[in-house]
């Protein structure tokens, strides 16, 4: 899956986490300054694990993992490819 | 089963519910409902009749405020709307010679509020205006919790204060008489979900819960509320605490740790060894996709469960952890969700029976203390009738039992955590150590040495 493609899934469930529009929601902008919280962010992840494959759970969450969806986007993608 | 809707009748969910059976379980020990109040402290004096106007009018656009729950021939509950307001008003109440509008005189007067069973007798939101001499002022709401939760309560002075400067478009009110299904349908679905709820619950509790003994008079002791201020400084080092310790935003599950490893003395002297924590958490309802927006009317809240042994709150960190485990575990298990669907089914009860089966389904020990941490703040507001909005904090009365809990809120880049508790649950000397232990738990890791 190209990374445009999972940046725009990511800002399509954030949008619905928020119950905001999916084009108000800024790609590089840190996840706390979106208004996400603990649950929201515990969806988000069960969310990728579901969507992609990819488990983040036990990668430590350390915020420079999810700066921005454009980072975690691309985190995906590379998961993806190897 | 296709149930005919009308704009007069708008079918409660499990949710509203459960606040139901609770509320009824805290008027049925206490002789008071369970309310909740959100103080807003102003710069500046109020003009108190452009207040009291203005108030009332925002109040007469929702009829549904002097609403009460029925009950339909289809046994689904519902919140039975009038047609018009007529001549009611909404409880409002001017304090002209407050004195000063400090938090700590305003927490004294809401435990007044709270202590008022007759308050929001008439109608689900009451409006008092605290102002004194100086160049500062409090507004407290009062919200019946069966109509508001602490979302929408943000939600409705928001648009309030910004409908009093005459910055709000018409198109901002929402309609809260659209219809909505009464849900009674997919009953096998929501067995399932009960039954998974059992389950679950089963796993949590497998031994005894440590809970505080309720006061004896419990009927005659006053809901009490401390309240704990963090500065910016102080609220941006607890969550840069909070992401090291437990994990990115992961604000709820360290702040639930931190708040164990505060109580656990308190509850080791006074309960069996080796009994459980158990504590209920609730939290903003995770929409399914194609929901209706949300308005600020009832309740969109789910709640999440977590045990672990009370031993275990001594190693906060390690604690904050394995709560952020649980979390995720129950998020991708949809526990949430079968909260809500079996909830849904319960609503067949009238609040007493549904109360008494909580009791029975939680083996009489309900939860040790309860947690709420909101969220982004939904009060954006800046002003209210020309006077500058400082800060705001919610102060809800917690159920009986467990009577005890805390509450975070954000304002601005500041946290406040109000400790609701009902009055002779712990003594007062340990009531009056606790938020200061908590706030050094909270930003340090370890409370400061006596």
């Amino acid at each position: 899956m190209k990374t445009d493609d999972i940046l725009l899934e990511l800002k399509s469930h954030v949008a619905f986490l928020l119950g905001a529009e999916p084009e108000g929601i800024a790609p590089d902008q840190p996840l706390h300054l979106l208004g996400l919280d603990s649950m929201g962010f515990v969806d988000l992840l069960v969310f990728i694990e579901k969507q992609f494959g990819l488990s983040l759970m036990n990668s430590g969450l350390s915020q420079d993992d999810f700066a921005s969806l454009s980072v975690l986007a691309e985190r995906i993608a590379g998961a993806q490819r190897q | 089963m296709k149930v005919p809707s009308s704009p007069r009748k708008r079918y409660l969910g499990g949710a509203d519910w459960c606040v139901a059976a609770l509320r009824h379980g805290t008027l049925e020990t206490t002789g008071r409902p369970s309310s909740f109040h959100v103080a807003v402290f102003v710069e500046g004096r109020f003009e108190p009749a452009l207040l009291q106007r203005r108030f009332q009018e925002y109040c007469a656009r929702f009829p549904l405020l002097w609403g009460r729950a029925a009950r339909c021939w289809c046994l689904a509950p519902y919140w039975k709307i009038p047609g018009d307001v007529g001549d009611r008003t909404a409880p409002y109440r001017l304090v002209e010679d407050f004195g000063a509008a400090t938090s700590e005189n305003v927490v004294r007067w809401i435990e007044k509020l709270a202590n008022d069973p007759d308050r929001l007798r008439d109608c689900a939101v009451a409006l008092d205006c605290l102002q004194g001499a100086d160049s500062a002022a409090a507004l407290v709401f009062s919200f019946d919790h069966l109509l508001f939760d602490a979302a929408g309560a943000e939600r409705f002075i928001d648009l309030f204060c910004r409908y009093a400067d005459g910055r709000a478009a018409p198109s901002e009110f929402p309609d809260p008489r659209a219809p909505e299904p009464a849900h009674l349908d997919q009953w096998g679905k929501r067995f399932a979900s009960g039954q998974k709820l059992n389950r679950a619950m089963r796993e949590l509790l497998p031994g005894a819960t440590a809970n505080l003994d309720l006061p004896e008079d419990a009927g005659r002791r006053p809901f009490r509320f401390r309240l704990l201020s963090l500065d910016a400084q102080e609220s941006r080092r607890a969550q840069e605490q909070a992401f090291a310790t437990a994990g990115y935003l992961m604000f709820t599950p360290y702040v639930l740790a931190t708040a164990a490893a505060t109580f656990q003395p308190r509850f080791a002297r006074r309960v069996a060894p080796g009994a459980d924590f158990i504590i209920t958490v609730s939290t903003s309802r995770l929409r399914p996709p194609g929901a209706r927006a949300p308005h600020f009317f009832f309740n969109d809240l789910s709640f999440l469960y977590f045990g672990f042994p009370m031993a275990a709150a001594g190693a906060r960190d390690a604690l904050a952890r394995t709560l952020r485990d649980q979390m995720v575990a129950q998020v991708k298990a949809g526990m949430p969700a079968a909260i809500e669907d079996a909830n849904l089914l319960m609503r067949i009860l009238p609040p007493r029976p549904f109360w008494k089966f909580m009791f029975t389904f939680f083996r009489n020990r309900l939860s040790s203390f309860a947690l709420t941490c909101l969220g982004d703040p939904l009060l954006k507001a800046t002003t209210v009738l020309g006077c500058p909005i400082r800060t705001h904090v919610h102060l809800p009365v917690i159920p009986v039992p467990p009577g005890l809990g805390l509450i975070l809120n954000r304002s601005g880049d500041s946290y406040h955590v109000v400790l609701s508790y009902l009055e002779g649950i712990l003594p007062e000397d340990e009531i009056a150590s606790l938020l200061d232990e908590f706030r050094d738990r909270l930003l340090n890791g370890a409370p400061a040495a006596q």
